[in-house]
């Protein structure tokens, strides 16, 4: 049987509701919310924080943080728009993009674990020196004039989605399968959760805060390329910011920030939370300043309801 | 003899110790900061900077934030300072904001200008302008009603809401558009200076907007973007893209006829005058109204007006499928 009192409960839930909430507003209030285009266009917007929300769900389960992801979305462009540039083939652009981002995001697992740095002193180091490291490569200029042949995967559709939307899908089903049903998944939780349990209880804590970083650095390479092929335009400051789009979604879709408890649906939801209110506001010719104040106070609002009901549970 | 030889040598002596420094002073350090480095706008600046600095024999420094960030500009003019420049020239994010800083430069006696876009208008000693702002904001508008056909819903994307010189183009533009009473302004949307954002908020635009007819990017990075944006919803030939960047950027969409006509002047020669005009004053001269300056090098010659205390380059210049490919900026 299902419990329906269980699942009104949970976050998702709420924010699944929310999001349907806002959906009928915009739909009544403009026609054109509901229009193909319209849809497209934010399935394509959101694709890239999707993909990457999945790693950095896992991440702050395990009660860290990674503000690199922005940084190694920007160098996977960098390295990507450079190949494809070159003629090679965007398989191979694919390939070393996902191998920088890993790359990256090994290193930072690796300083976190073994030079028992915080995480977010670690990705914040990462991030500007990945940074001057775009600037140093790109050395001020853009790539610009990406040929349209390998852009398919950033632009293409198949059955009327965009082709980074059925990646973003494939990628949720199979990592939210592997967090909950694989032991390695189980293992992520119970880091968060206590980890001094965890590792008595036989789990190893430093292979694991690895892979969830190394996971995280290899996604964001993968939302780099889609990124580079979507836009055709590779900028020093490409996915500058990023990082905060993906944390925002993550902590909005219910994911803990203290650790512990989170799921990839949650930060997908929260991706389309925030998309979906951009979006409107557009629509509905909302002064473009005042974006920032509802998104900000939409995650304060969240993050202080999760602490409110935590007390009531524990009363 | 040998007495001549000792006053000779007397004399060598006192001439490289007290004329050396005096020769080395006289190679001045002029600093450029741009709102943000790494962009092909600001490269063609530092080019033509580069260029006058080799031709005139001083030192140029470039140097500036990786976005396009008030506090981080001050920051970068904070340590110009300490390094002892001579001229600290800057387009400011923010023209208030930057004030306190270039006081501070000013009282340690460094000469204080802005160029490209303007600021601290009460401090700075001369401001280095590209082309009067009425003449930009104007042309920007005709290029576009041309292009619209004289009709129809346009929309603005610019990029920092604070710009000084994006706002004042703005508020031309709109002063103009009361010449084209079918043309409707829809609304005005920032993007930072971030190509990317650029292109997805053109996006949303186009979406929201069905009746959308032009949109403007308002500056160097907005202007490809949504030219990009246009290309990639496939409204070529029924949404026009235009705007003020630079030619590289925009040939592409010229080519694909995304974008008719576009607006800017010579970012090369601006470098170039910001770096001669900071010598011009450091070497005690000064500028007079209403003369037109000749300065080898560029291909303009620029004014002076003194109640802005003011050097104009020149007139803006449009650019289209004639002359795109003449630059290389």
């Amino acid at each position: 049987m299902i419990n329906f009192q269980r699942i009104v409960r949970r976050r998702e839930f709420t924010v699944l509701v929310l999001i349907l909430i806002l959906s009928a507003i915009f739909s009544f209030t403009t026609e054109r919310f509901l229009s193909v285009s319209n849809i497209t266009n934010l399935l394509l917007q959101l694709s890239g924080v999707a993909i990457t929300a999945i790693g950095m769900t896992m991440v702050i389960i395990t009660g860290g943080i990674d503000v690199s992801a922005g940084s190694t979305l920007g160098m996977a462009c960098v390295v990507s728009g450079y190949l494809l540039m070159g003629g090679y083939s965007p398989f191979l652009a694919l390939v070393l993009a996902v191998l920088v981002g890993l790359g990256i995001g090994f290193v930072n697992g690796a300083i976190i674990v073994w030079g028992d740095v915080p995480p977010i002193i670690a990705t914040l180091g990462m991030m500007n020196l990945i940074r001057a490291l775009m600037f140093q490569t790109l050395g001020g200029r853009w790539i610009s004039g990406i040929p349209p042949a390998c852009r398919t995967i950033g632009l293409g559709k198949w059955l009327g989605v965009p082709i980074p939307m059925w990646i973003a899908t494939f990628l949720i089903i199979v990592f939210s399968y592997f967090l909950s049903y694989r032991p390695l998944g189980r293992h992520i939780y119970a880091v968060g959760n206590n980890p001094e349990a965890a590792r008595v209880s036989g789990v190893n804590l430093k292979s694991t805060i690895i892979f969830v970083y190394a996971l995280t650095g290899a996604l964001a390479g993968f939302a780099g390329l889609i990124n580079a092929a979507r836009t055709g335009i590779v900028q020093t400051n490409s996915g500058m910011g990023f990082e905060l789009d993906v944390i925002a979604a993550v902590v909005l879709g219910g994911t803990s920030a203290l650790g512990g408890r989170g799921t990839i649906i949650g930060s997908l939801l929260g991706a389309f939370l925030v998309g979906i209110i951009k979006n409107g506001m557009v629509l509905l010719n909302v002064p473009a300043l005042s974006e920032g104040l509802v998104i900000g106070a939409l995650i304060i609002i969240s993050v202080l309801a999760d602490i409110i009901r935590a007390r009531r549970e524990t009363r | 003899m040998k007495k001549y030889r000792f006053s000779i040598v007397l004399a060598l002596v006192f001439l490289l110790v007290f004329a050396l420094p005096v020769f080395a002073q006289e190679k001045y350090k002029i600093a450029f900061v741009p709102k943000l480095v790494g962009i092909p706008y600001f490269n063609a600046m530092e080019e033509g900077g580069k260029k006058a600095a080799e031709d005139l024999g001083v030192e140029f420094i470039y140097t500036g934030p990786v976005t396009a960030d008030v506090a981080k500009q001050i920051e970068t003019i904070d340590n110009l300072i300490t390094q002892g420049v001579d001229a600290i020239a800057v387009a400011p994010n923010d023209p208030a904001a930057i004030t306190p800083v270039l006081e501070k430069a000013k009282e340690k006696g460094i000469l204080v200008l802005t160029s490209d876009t303007d600021g601290a208008q009460e401090v700075r000693d001369l401001f280095v302008n590209q082309a009067i702002e009425k003449e930009i904001g104007y042309t920007t508008m005709d290029e576009l009603a041309k292009a619209m056909d004289y009709e129809g819903e346009f929309a603005i994307v610019s990029c920092g809401p604070t710009a000084w010189n994006l706002n004042t183009w703005i508020l031309y533009e709109l002063e103009r558009l009361a010449e084209y009473p079918d043309m409707e302004l829809v609304t005005i949307r920032y993007a930072e200076e971030d190509v990317q954002l650029a292109i997805n908020v053109a996006l949303d635009l186009i979406n929201a907007f069905p009746n959308l007819k032009g949109i403007i990017g308002q500056c160097s990075t907005s202007a490809p973007g949504v030219a990009e944006a246009v290309t990639q919803a496939g409204k070529i030939g029924e949404i026009v893209a235009t705007g003020v960047s630079v030619p590289s950027m925009m040939r592409p969409y010229v080519k694909n006829g995304a974008v008719k006509s576009f607006v800017l002047w010579n970012p090369v020669d601006l470098g170039y005058l910001t770096v001669w005009a900071a010598k011009y004053l450091l070497d005690g001269n000064q500028f007079e109204e209403g003369i037109e300056y000749e300065v080898p090098g560029i291909s303009t010659k620029p004014r002076y007006a003194a109640e802005s205390k003011m050097l104009i380059l020149g007139p803006p210049m449009v650019f289209d499928a004639s002359n795109v490919d003449d630059f290389d900026f």
